[in-house]
């Protein structure tokens, strides 16, 4: 089909005027350090700790994770047997809720304190106050899994398993492979894995 | 990002790209989401006919996907003249297919939708592979079914707008030697 000229000039014109910018968004890479290590997280006794202060000996696992994602409570149960198992290994385990409570009013502190309640978890289930430390991750989607060797460098980042839906149907256990391989002192395979999941509702004025 | 202009009216950008008028679909019957395979819904991007395309993954569980639909809905009918297809594609398991059929018989959707099929990774990595699969997320595709913007989040008409003028820009710049 011919464009017509005037559209083209209105076109053009607007080239001049117009700048294209487009951002890819970026992806914390394997191989990187823990980020922001000694950024203040609160614990859900009112308390400050760091990532740093809950470091493995050998390995870190920081999962992204809230309270009223579908995905995650499809997830819990099993989230919650790997971060109760995987610390008497040697690994450090956070999980870290970044989302807003002013838009998710059951992902505030109480709504936490019930859930870790609910499952038994015994890993620390902190608080992201300013969600600065989802943006020092890149991190977007919750649940979303980023798992450090044990000299502290990105070795696993991704999702749980490949069934959310069904514990029994899963064939693929990405994140426990993934913990038993740092645990090992080998490198999991596979390294980088992705499911669908809620966005990371991110707290204003951070950054 | 744009700078502060009032935008080109969607229209001529579309016209420009070198699409006309293309047949909308409003009208038909209702369909329930048809649940595919990526390479389907792929297909469905590629088809000939649409000067752009957009591609929306939404859920009935995820709030702000219902919250942006009317918003998407009216950009779509607002263009769908001019050559602008819009492929909705509910992440909902096929278990829940008729959970978003109501949603989207309660949008007013009258063209078909479709349902994803595949294991997650394979759908997200098809789709972008710089998507972690964050819901809501929307693509903007130029006719050919190139993909040229994404959107991680819940979109709105102006965000949409913005993304067509960015498409209208790449498809330009090429002719003027602006770009390799």
């Amino acid at each position: 089909m011919t464009t017509p000229k005037l559209a083209r000039g209105i076109l053009l014109a607007s080239t001049l005027l117009v700048s294209p910018v487009l951002r890819a968004d970026t992806t914390l890479p394997l191989g990187a350090a823990l980020p922001a290590a000694n950024a203040p997280l609160a614990t859900l006794d009112g308390k400050t700790t760091s990532l740093a202060r809950l470091v493995g000996k050998r390995g870190t696992l920081v999962l992204f994770t809230c309270n009223h994602c579908p995905f995650v409570k499809a997830w819990e149960q099993r989230i919650a047997a790997l971060a109760n198992r995987y610390p008497a290994k040697g690994v450090g385990v956070i999980l870290v809720n970044a989302n807003d409570p002013a838009i998710y009013p059951e992902d505030d502190v109480a709504g936490m304190r019930a859930r870790a309640k609910a499952l038994g978890l015994r890993a620390p289930y902190l608080v992201d106050a300013t969600s600065n430390v989802a943006r020092a991750f890149a991190a977007r989607v919750t649940p979303e899994a980023f798992l450090f060797d044990a000299q502290g460098k990105l070795a696993y980042h991704g999702t749980i398993d490949d069934n959310k839906a069904d514990p029994a149907k899963v064939t693929a256990h990405y994140l426990r492979d993934a913990l038993d391989a740092v645990v090992a002192g080998a490198k999991p395979d596979p390294a980088e894995t992705k499911s669908l999941g809620c966005g990371i509702k991110f707290r204003a004025g951070g950054g | 990002m744009l700078r502060n202009v009032g935008p080109l009216p969607t229209a001529a950008i579309l016209v420009a790209l070198g699409f006309g008028v293309a047949p909308a679909r409003a009208g038909e019957d209702a369909p329930a989401p048809v649940a595919a395979d990526i390479q389907t819904i792929l297909h469905e991007v590629k088809r000939p006919g649409a000067a752009a395309v957009v591609l929306n993954v939404w859920a009935t569980w995820c709030e702000p996907c219902r919250k942006e639909m009317p918003g998407l809905l009216r950009f779509y009918r607002a263009h769908a003249k001019e050559g602008l297809r819009l492929v909705l594609v509910s992440a909902d398991d096929e278990a829940d297919r008729n959970a978003a059929n109501r949603f989207l018989e309660s949008q007013g959707v009258d063209f078909p939708t479709w349902i994803k099929r595949d294991s997650d990774m394979v759908f997200i990595n098809a789709i972008d592979e710089e998507w972690i699969g964050n819901l809501p997320a929307t693509f903007v595709f130029d006719g050919k079914g190139v993909l040229h913007d994404r959107i991680y989040a819940e979109t709105d008409e102006a965000a949409l707008e913005a993304a067509l003028q960015r498409l209208s820009l790449k498809k330009k710049a090429p002719r003027k030697g602006r770009q390799p």
